[in-house]
């Protein structure tokens, strides 16, 4: 059988290939289904936790990601994609799927240099970089894309390494603030929602307006 | 001076030059099964190299002596590689101590070259645009290469495709490996790229991918066949050390006779026919991308290949 | 039993805009804002009696009250008490509103309710919630008048203040990994030994908290939402919401003994003059009034920071100078929300001769700005002139020049901007039609703030003088 450390690197290896996917795919509809994947990933890996750790906490938290980030989210998100069916494809995304796998890849490299060089005394683990490194994607993704979908899409995989860090970080992370942060994050994403569906419904922004918010 | 080693590294030699063309015949029949067509015996391609050798050479005004010798350095550069690579055996040969893995990429990377060079020495327009479309790609591809052998590196300790062979064989460990597997992974994406399978080009009348075939527009008679038997010699060792070093490694008999080596030439060949049938299955199934998407192709295979070097440092799991 | 002053003040300060935003949204407008009214003057009141009495403590493991806390209090309520009244007068003319009025008042509600709820919690999690709460309110706020601009800075707004308090959610994991406690009050009574975990948190904690509080690099949001919103929304976020923001940093800093890690103070000093720095030029270039009523505020939050690393006697000044142009900056957005609604336009160059036209908010205006800018007496000269005193005691001249350099391109950059569109007379180029006289009735909340914001300056009332004492002495400064 896998030692515990084993189990965890290897669920922390599929969620950064997920991430990798997320920022190089020009779709949007692949990326609902894979960042549900990846929040099952970290669920699993709670799981392991919890169940390595005897600590209920733990398999809550588990079982909450599942619900809310595996679920409840993805079917939100989805019922936009339907709605809005142009929105399908990112187009200027489409021309830089090599750059932006490129940036991916050399963003992973640079965070985790950058963990080693701050952190790694603190966090001897071998996967403990990977939540920063998770993190340091998602930012990415914000930055690089400009769908409002795929945004959100982004600000789920930031929260899924905050809870990645928690997990790894510090275990005994108070339930209950766990708790009322996924309920934040599911505002943060029913806004984000709200806010997308009027972007699409008033359309891009001509010439003079988006003077207005330059400068 | 063992005769026996010697006998095996002939054995071995003969075996990459001659099985070449069986397996590219090979392929093209089960391609053309699934089109539904009978296609060409398994065996033509022995005879499209006896009917090339009959054929008289045209040489274009304008081009040099690399344009004859390039086909020539490239197929002995392909045969040494045959050497180099456990192929029959899963312990050196003798002649394996001439380069490593690295070196063997190397090699890849000079006949490589030398091909895309003798293409612009040619002064034809097609020959200049395959020439141009396979060192784009190529920018892309070599790295990929690099990083592959630099991966197996990291897991063994060393640049020697034999100690990896042996170290996989025996070890379930580090077989599964999340390092193993992307560069596994890496390494087909690639391996579909090099050998000019769908998604990324596809062989035929009806398509001009105009990558492979594009080179060797110009070239005639015999230099036609021996530029011919380099494209079958590429992927016949792209599939070998595919199969012995990273996906299939386990089976080889270590005895070193050369009984032992002809039974490795069996399951070589069975794990080569396994090969293709997945190869041929994924062709069936997929569907050809645009060109400028290939650069995506390849740096996906890029990203996976580093990010095998990356989950090495990262989590210190061979 | 009775319970004792401070706990009642602490339960109508959470119960009242809560209530209010839950029963705002009755369907009938005028009895929504008289609830909305009434929600904020309570809170108001039980900020205040609570800061008479100097309120500290904890109650249960999630609740605790500072002077500091006391005194942000005080500001958040009576800013979310003038806009709260203003917003009547503003909301009649927008013409497609994307909320009703229930709403509007609800989510004006909820969004003081997050900024009270952040400031009074004792644990820095809940400090994190609430800080992100006001995200989610604010946000549909920020689209009230449903124009394409709006939805963009308010999508703009939700990513990039969204993302940075992720980073700030990272600092207070690695936190509580490495202190095993998330409570502020019990974490700045016992600080832990300096370790790279620690420092690293309260790096992160900068940038992910200054994300909100507008700090360069990260302030890209700040423009496009105060420019966007609705003029009482904008007054809440300059005056309230960016102080709460820096707020929640404080207590992450606060948890370093003094004194602080040079590298750590160092690089907080940075970014709050870069800030002001960059804040201050770009105020040069705007052409929407709004807008560079939003640099302004950028720059004041740039010289917070920066006094904060400087500590000693610059922290009375930080304080200060918070809490005055909180009241300038309001009366600031309300005056502008009256040109706004009499002419129509936010560009500067298409407003002129104020003076003429509307002569109580041009009078009101020229005040704020003055009031914003730090001129003397308002509160806010002395707060700046208290950070660059400090800066000047610690030796550190640079920092000292480049905020007297700010300030004064602020000064200059702002004032004559407003200058010219009240004194500047017509030359034909003033958009908005020749209606008759403008009703200036909003025009008293204006008034009120900035008279508070002058009062400041006079410092002649002793209870919110002393009020800054006790809560500079929880910062670890010194008074004068």
């Amino acid at each position: 059988m896998l030692a515990s450390e084993e189990v965890v690197a290897l669920v922390g290896v599929g969620i950064l290939l997920t991430a990798l996917y997320l920022q190089a795919e020009s779709f949007v509809a692949p990326l609902i289904p894979t960042v549900a994947l990846q929040s099952l990933l970290l669920a699993f890996l709670l799981g392991w936790l919890a169940w390595t750790e005897r600590s209920v906490d733990l398999a809550i938290v588990a079982g909450l990601i599942v619900a809310i980030r595996a679920v409840v989210i993805p079917w939100v998100l989805r019922r936009q994609i339907r709605a809005f069916r142009w929105k399908v494809r990112e187009l200027h995304a489409a021309h830089r799927v090599t750059g932006h796998a490129l940036a991916a890849v050399a963003l992973a490299v640079i965070g985790w240099f950058v963990f080693q060089e701050t952190l790694a005394p603190a966090f001897p683990s071998p996967a403990a970089a990977l939540p920063f490194v998770l993190l340091l994607q998602g930012l990415l993704m914000l930055a690089t894309r400009s769908n409002s979908l795929v945004q959100v899409i982004g600000y789920l995989e930031l929260e899924n390494a905050i809870v990645y860090a928690a997990a790894l970080f510090a275990s005994e992370f108070p339930l209950f603030i766990e708790v009322v942060v996924f309920l934040d994050v599911l505002g943060v994403v029913l806004v984000g929602i709200i806010l997308s569906i009027q972007r699409d419904v008033t359309g891009t922004l001509e010439e003079g307006q988006e003077e207005a918010l330059s400068g | 001076m063992d005769p026996t080693a010697q006998i095996v590294n002939v054995l071995q030699a003969l075996t990459v030059l001659l099985l070449a063309p069986l397996i590219a015949g090979i392929s093209a029949r089960a391609k053309a099964w699934t089109e539904s067509r009978r296609g060409p015996s398994v065996f033509q391609p022995y005879r499209d190299l006896a009917k090339y050798l009959r054929k008289e050479t045209l040489i274009p005004t304008g081009a040099s002596r690399l344009f004859v010798g390039a086909p020539l350095v490239a197929f002995g550069a392909y045969l040494l590689i045959a050497v180099v690579v456990p192929i029959i055996t899963p312990y050196p040969i003798p002649f394996a101590a001439t380069v490593d893995f690295l070196g063997g990429g190397l090699l890849f990377g000079l006949a490589g070259t030398l091909t895309v060079l003798a293409a612009l020495d040619a002064g034809s327009n097609y020959t200049a645009l395959g020439a141009s479309r396979s060192v784009s790609f190529a920018a892309l591809g070599e790295p990929t290469l690099i990083i592959v052998f630099f991966a197996v590196a990291v897991i063994t300790g060393t640049n020697n495709p034999y100690v990896t062979n042996n170290l996989l064989a025996s070890s379930t460990a580090a077989y599964l490996s999340p390092t193993h597997l992307l560069v596994t992974a890496a390494f087909f994406l690639l391996l579909l790229a090099e050998t000019g399978k769908l998604p990324v080009e596809s062989a035929g009348l009806m398509e001009l991918g105009m990558l492979e075939d594009g080179r060797a527009f110009e070239h005639s008679g015999p230099l036609l066949g021996i530029t011919r038997w380099n494209g079958w010699l590429k992927q016949f060792l792209l599939y070998s050390v595919f199969l012995n070093v990273f996906l299939l490694p386990w089976g080889m008999v270590s005895t070193p006779t050369v009984g032992g080596a002809l039974e490795n030439l069996v399951l070589l060949f069975g794990k080569l026919l396994l090969l293709v049938a997945i190869v041929v299955l994924l062709e069936a199934t997929i569907a050809k991308v645009r060109l400028f998407k290939f650069r995506d192709f390849l740096a996906l295979s890029f990203s996976l290949a580093v990010l095998s070097v990356f989950v090495y440092a990262v989590l210190g799991v061979p | 039993m009775i319970p004792s002053a401070p706990t009642a003040a602490l339960f109508v300060l959470l119960a009242a805009p809560a209530s209010g935003a839950v029963l705002a949204l009755v369907p009938h407008p005028r009895v929504s804002e008289w609830i909305a009214r009434l929600a904020a003057l309570a809170s108001l009141g039980a900020a205040l009696v609570l800061l008479v009495t100097s309120a500290t403590g904890q109650w249960g493991s999630y609740l605790g009250l500072d002077p500091l806390s006391d005194l942000f209090l005080v500001m958040v309520t009576s800013i979310y008490a003038t806009s709260t009244w203003y917003s009547r007068r503003y909301l009649r003319t927008v013409a497609r509103p994307f909320l009703t009025i229930s709403t509007y008042y609800a989510l004006l509600a909820s969004f003081a309710f997050a900024m009270v709820a952040t400031l009074v919690v004792s644990d820095l999690g809940l400090m994190w919630i609430g800080i992100e709460a006001t995200t989610i309110a604010s946000a549909l706020l920020v689209v009230l008048e449903r124009k394409p601009t709006s939805v963009e800075a308010a999508w703009r707004y939700t990513i990039i203040a969204s993302a940075g308090l992720t980073i700030a959610l990272f600092a207070l994991i690695l936190l509580y990994g490495a202190t095993g406690t998330l409570n502020a009050f019990s974490l700045a009574a016992h600080p832990p030994a300096v370790s790279l975990p620690i420092e690293m948190a309260v790096v992160l904690a900068l940038v992910g908290y200054g994300t909100k509080v507008g700090l360069f690099p990260m302030h890209t949001w700040l423009p496009d939402a105060h420019s966007e919103a609705p003029s009482p929304v904008s007054a809440m976020f300059s005056g309230v919401l960016l102080p709460t923001a820096l707020y929640a940093f404080l207590r992450v800093y606060r948890i370093l003994p003094s004194p602080v890690p040079a590298a750590v103070s160092d690089l907080v000093l940075s970014f709050g003059l870069l800030t002001a720095l960059v804040a201050a030029f770009l105020l040069q270039r705007q052409r929407s009034y709004k807008r560079l009523l939003a640099y302004s505020s950028m720059e004041v939050m740039g010289l917070a920071v920066a006094g904060v690393a400087i500590g000693g006697i610059a922290l009375y000044g930080v304080l200060l100078l918070l809490v005055a142009h909180a009241f300038a900056k309001s009366s600031a957005f309300y005056c502008a929300g009256n040109v706004l609604r009499e002419t129509g336009t936010v560009r500067i160059d298409e407003v002129r001769d104020l003076r003429h036209r509307l002569p109580w908010t041009g009078a009101a205006w020229v005040l704020s700005g003055l009031g914003v800018t730090g001129a003397p007496p308002f509160g806010t000269f002395l707060g700046e002139l208290l950070i660059i005193v400090g800066a000047i005691a610690t030796g550190n001249i640079a920092a000292a020049s480049v905020i007297v350099v700010a300030v004064l391109v602020a000064f200059l950059g702002l004032n004559s901007q407003i200058g010219r569109m009240v004194f500047g007379s017509r030359e034909g180029a003033v958009a908005g039609s020749d209606a008759p006289p403008a009703s200036e009735r909003g025009m008293a909340v204006a008034y009120l703030n900035i008279g508070v914001a002058l009062v400041l300056g006079v410092a002649s009332l002793p209870y919110l003088s002393s009020a800054i004492r006790a809560a500079v002495s929880v910062l670890g400064g010194s008074a004068p």
